[in-house]
């Protein structure tokens, strides 16, 4: 591994071919407009791709049956195992924390998957541990497959096609409760084909307490846009590529849209949970509370006079509350938050994590962020945060 | 222009190294050279500050570093609600070994494979790690073993698939 690491980057400087300092030169003087770039290409081809991929999906036939899916078998005793090797850690990225607090975490030792779908190696490295709100913890033997957060549970997907072993459950996706126990899902028609191996394609419906998964086949996004908030909260929300324009809608059938007012080198991004949304520059925001009814601009540098700040990654929670990420020099990312409804005042949180802070995420009324094997996380929009316990 | 003068000789001196540093943490050719570029672009912004800066490749690799890690922050958010169906892209040239290297980094965590890429393509020692990303010595140590042994386990797995 040491002369492939070391080799790779003399393979690499050799092929690389240095741009025209120029375009570095020309880039220059939009930083010095902007301090910030809003688009990449990297982050625009991203965009574009899974544009293609979600309107391709659309136009896959349905299948015609209903399914009723047995009751998962899970292995609780080799989970145990899992979580009890020395080289155990949890993978943040592919695991998610649901409307209630809780958490369903994936345990890995050794080999891992790839980022980009590769298979696991081993079939007993793995385990999901779910991790309830009120302390209680379980765990099972499962390989790694997509999962979905919802408002009281979770989704787990079926194992991707090529990581299949021959066994029927391999292709079944089922669901886990609000108390951490997995159940099969009784799909409507047509339902399991999509939304089985694909259990966050933004058509697909899930009800915990029925235990039934559904496809809204007329479900579908604005061209080019990005989803920010599935159906699962009551209404989707999405935005355009270049976060100026954010979409609404309650069925995903119709939607509504506002563009932004705001200058293109004030704009950042887009973030929306429940019925509250905002349209995010650097100081500057324009927001709604109610589903999109009435917009209202803020501008909320005057309020951030007690923070220092660099660049911000916004993030509006549900009940309207605004929290912010930055970086503040000698002392990495800082989490600060909103202490009013009129975005008056902002204060610090006392929120670190291993390797700094990504933006946090929001499902029903829980705002998280992810830490090294775990999560914070907070039940009241910032003010308290609590970190998932270690592995055992 | 003497300010963009001054960048430019590290530009040429430079580029191709943080490339290499930035490719084995995106795992991207296309996002590591447009985050080198635009550390370089605030490097140029920056004018007379960045003159005093001690050790300017060092700077350039950390704002570079941070560009990686806010998109990571953006895109970590948004894979969450939508499936992953981006291509990586590579470096053009590179042999087919170097290729399954990056193939093998990218599933790696994040902070595995900013602290192996640091170690291994940018010489830098632990406390040197420890100090940039703001982590004490021993997680430096920790991410090292345990990215080491995950990234040797999967080139392992490559070899053989590649072998049938």
């Amino acid at each position: 591994v040491d002369d492939q690491l070391q080799g790779l980057r003399a393979d690499v400087e050799a092929n690389v071919d240095v741009p025209d300092f120029d375009h570095v030169a020309a880039r220059a003087d939009r930083v010095r407009r902007r301090r910030t770039m809003v688009a990449s290409a990297a982050t625009a081809l991203l965009v574009a791709i899974v544009a293609v991929g979600v309107t391709r999906s659309f136009d896959s036939a349905r299948t015609i049956q209903p399914v009723h899916q047995p009751v998962p078998h899970v292995d609780r005793k080799a989970a145990r195992v899992v979580l009890a090797h020395p080289g155990a850690y949890v993978d943040t990225d592919a695991s998610r924390v649901d409307g209630h607090g809780d958490v369903l975490s994936e345990v890995r030792f050794g080999t891992v998957v790839g980022a980009h779908g590769a298979c696991s190696g081993t079939t007993r490295s793995t385990a999901l541990r779910w991790l309830g709100a009120n302390g209680r913890t379980t765990a099972w033997l499962e390989r790694p497959r997509p999962l979905l957060a919802l408002p009281n549970g979770f989704v787990v997907g079926a194992l991707p096609a090529g990581c299949r072993t021959g066994a029927a459950s391999d292709g079944r996706a089922y669901l886990v409760d609000s108390s951490g126990v997995p159940r099969g899902i009784t799909w409507a028609a047509g339902a399991e084909r999509i939304c089985g191996p694909q259990p966050r394609d933004p058509r697909c419906r899930y009800d915990v307490a029925t235990r039934r998964g559904s496809l809204v086949t007329e479900t579908h996004l604005p061209a080019g846009a990005v989803l920010l908030q599935s159906a699962a909260e009551g209404m989707m929300w999405a935005r355009s590529g270049d976060a100026r324009r954010i979409y609404w809608s309650r069925d995903g059938r119709s939607w509504r849209s506002r563009a932004t007012s705001l200058p293109a080198e004030a704009m950042e991004d887009a973030s929306a949970a429940g019925r509250c949304a905002a349209l995010a520059g650097q100081t500057t925001l324009e927001y709604t509370s109610d589903a999109g009814h009435t917009w209202h601009s803020r501008d909320v540098s005057e309020a951030l006079r007690s923070v220092r700040h660099s660049d911000i990654d916004w993030t509006v929670t549900r009940s309207g509350d605004l929290l912010g990420v930055t970086e503040v020099v000698g002392r990495g990312d800082v989490l600060f938050r909103s202490t009013d409804a009129s975005w008056s005042h902002f204060v610090e949180t006392h929120v670190h994590t291993g390797f700094g802070l990504a933006r946090p995420a929001v499902e029903g009324g829980t705002v998280y962020v992810p830490d090294t094997n775990g999560f914070l996380i907070s039940n009241d929009n910032g003010v308290s945060w609590q970190r998932t316990p270690p592995l055992p | 222009v003497a300010d963009d003068a001054y960048v430019r000789d590290i530009y040429e001196a430079s580029y191709r190294r943080l490339v290499a540093q930035a490719y084995a943490v995106a795992g991207d050719r296309v996002e590591a050279e447009d985050a080198v570029q635009e550390a370089f672009a605030r490097a140029v912004a920056a004018g007379a500050r960045f003159h005093r800066v001690d050790n300017p490749e060092a700077w350039l690799r950390t704002v570079a570093l941070n560009v990686i890690r806010r998109r990571w922050r953006r895109t970590r958010l948004f894979s969450s609600l939508s499936p992953r169906l981006a291509t990586p892209t590579d470096v053009p040239g590179i042999s087919e070994d170097h290729v399954a290297v990056v193939a093998a980094l990218r599933g790696l965590p994040f902070q595995q494979r900013e602290t192996i890429a640091l170690f291994y393509l940018a010489d830098m020692s632990v406390q040197e790690i420890a100090a940039t990303l703001g982590v004490a010595d021993g997680t430096v140590k920790s991410r090292l073993t345990r990215g080491r042994t995950a990234l040797a386990e999967l080139l392992q797995t490559t070899v053989e698939a590649l072998g049938g």
